[in-house]
């Protein structure tokens, strides 16, 4: 799929998948590169970008193995940019499958 | 092909290195090789993970784009805004020409106009000088010979549009650079609410301009000519409050308000200058009650101009990530007292007035001082020159810089 397509859906489903719980790092860019192919070092500039926008926080939370690991998790602001966003998806994509299958 | 951790790493420090902050840079690595170890703890090879994470360069791509955006946001020049422009270019593999070629027309055409006026400026100060010599009846030789003689209206007029021509095209030249900014960022113009509130005589009047999960305040106040005080605490939700009191005479504060990503920017003007009528102007201190309050509950960037008018800050129970203050003639009076919010930068210029500066003692503050004409008095500091110094006991304490520029008034500092 063309790069530049998949960079503008990455960031919703990054705040997709926090708003359903709080992830680190690893566990956030592997849920999504199972399910879409994507250069998982690209997902943590975006994270940094989000954070600096004021839409997710870190902190930190010790783990069974290893050091501890930086968490990250939706902010008020985060949270409502995900419906925002996921609104605008829904509608655009049923625009689109509506086009394709009209054709 | 990147093929072991150490050389992925390797490359994020090199090509990072100078361009991000040493901390940002850190944690960018922390992250990464956080990243490494986990992939490996599940029985992943650091090749399969190098591979999975893609090519380094790309990281790195993505990391000096924003990070230049983020600076040409910071500070507004050419040669900023130029970088991050070049950055985002490479960043999205556009053509450089579609981007540069409009860049650099621009660049041309306001350096162009800019050089025009300035040649307006000097030309009509030339004629000016020559048009009063001449009034005054003195004979000069010229070098050359100026045919017509000029007027001393013409002069004037060519010298007066020379500025003219100049405030323009700076204004226009700003405008556009906060435009690219937007548009580097991806980000279409936010919505605005946008009003005035008018203070009603008599009875005290509260508007709100609500928080909608705003993680962060970026204010402006701009005051034509007004008494301005600015406080903190806001009840409930409310981002920024403003409540009227008993003014002298009504003149509307007008107000905007947008989002940009999870900070809400409001500006606050009152451009006019009705409140400078001195037989409106109350008479008892305590009648002028209006004031705005900002909440204390997110981090707030504050940018205030008063042109006329007492100002009275109150910002020891806000978080400050910045502060800028110019006020031009009045008193102005800031107190941090009991200041525990983030370490910030401030700028204070004061043109005509007192200055009375409170600073909290148990952070660690630096003081940079340039001073006209008046006294001095800066009390619990450790003087080297122009700079002023204390140290917090704490090491954790939040960080202070202040520069501050003061034309005629006296000035008092003191740490309590």
């Amino acid at each position: 799929m063309n790069i530049q397509f998949k960079k503008g859906v990455i960031e919703i489903c990054v705040l997709c998948v926090l708003a359903k719980k709080d992830c680190y790092g690893y566990e956030l860019v592997d849920e999504i590169s199972k399910k879409i192919d994507i250069a998982e070092g690209t997902i943590y500039p975006l994270l940094h970008r989000l954070k600096d926008e004021g839409l997710v926080t870190t902190y930190l939370q010790e783990s069974g193995e290893g050091p501890p690991r930086k968490y990250y998790r939706l902010t008020d602001a985060g949270r409502s940019k995900e419906h925002e966003q996921r609104d605008e998806w829904v509608h655009f994509a049923a625009s689109v499958n509506a086009l394709l299958e009209g054709s | 092909m990147v093929t072991t951790e150490k050389e992925y790493l390797d490359i994020l420090r090199d090509r990072l290195t100078g361009y991000i902050t040493h901390e940002d840079l850190e944690e960018v690595l922390e992250e990464y090789a956080g990243h490494f170890a986990i992939g490996k703890s599940r029985g992943r090879t650091e090749e399969e993970l190098c591979t999975a994470l893609g090519d380094p360069e790309d990281v790195v791509k993505e990391i000096r784009a924003a990070y230049l955006i983020h600076k040409a946001e910071q500070n507004r020049s050419a040669g900023t805004i130029w970088q991050a422009t070049r950055a985002t270019t490479h960043l999205h593999g556009l053509s450089s020409a579609a981007v540069i070629v409009p860049f650099v027309l621009c660049s041309i055409v306001f350096g162009l106009v800019l050089i025009a006026g300035l040649a307006m400026i000097c030309g009509g100060a030339v004629l000016l000088f020559l048009a009063v010599i001449k009034l005054l009846g003195i004979a000069l030789t010229l070098p050359w010979h100026l045919s017509p003689e000029p007027g001393i209206l013409t002069a004037l007029g060519i010298f007066v549009l020379g500025i003219i021509v100049i405030v323009v095209d700076v204004w226009l030249a700003h405008f556009f650079g906060r435009l690219t900014i937007r548009h580097l960022k991806g980000k279409l113009p936010a919505r605005k609410d946008a009003g005035s509130f008018p203070p009603q005589q008599g009875s005290p009047q509260t508007f709100a301009i609500g928080r909608d999960g705003a993680a962060a305040l970026d204010l402006q106040v701009r005051m034509g000519a007004g008494e301005l005080n600015l406080g903190s605490g806001t009840d409930g939700q409310a981002l920024v409050s403003m409540t009227s009191g008993s003014f002298g005479c009504t003149s509307p504060l007008t107000y905007s308000s947008s989002m940009d990503g999870a900070t809400k920017r409001v500006w606050i003007r009152n451009r006019h200058l009705s409140w400078w009528c001195a037989h409106d102007w109350p008479a008892d201190e305590h009648a002028y009650t209006g004031e705005i309050r900002v909440s204390r509950e997110v981090p707030v960037t504050l940018d205030i101009k008063n042109h006329a008018g007492r100002t009275r800050l109150a910002l020891g129970e806000l978080s400050l990530r910045s502060l800028v203050i110019k006020n031009s003639v009045g008193e102005t009076l800031i107190d941090l007292t009991g200041y525990h919010g983030g370490s910030f930068d401030a700028a204070i210029k004061n043109g005509v007035g007192n200055l009375v500066l409170r600073l909290p003692k148990d952070c660690t503050t630096t003081l940079v001082l340039h001073r006209g004409v008046g006294s001095m008095d800066v009390r619990g500091f450790v003087v080297n020159g122009d700079t002023y110094t204390t140290t917090a006991p704490r090491p954790d304490a939040p960080r202070i810089t202040i520069r501050i520029k003061q034309g005629v008034g006296a000035v008092t500092v003191e740490a309590v």
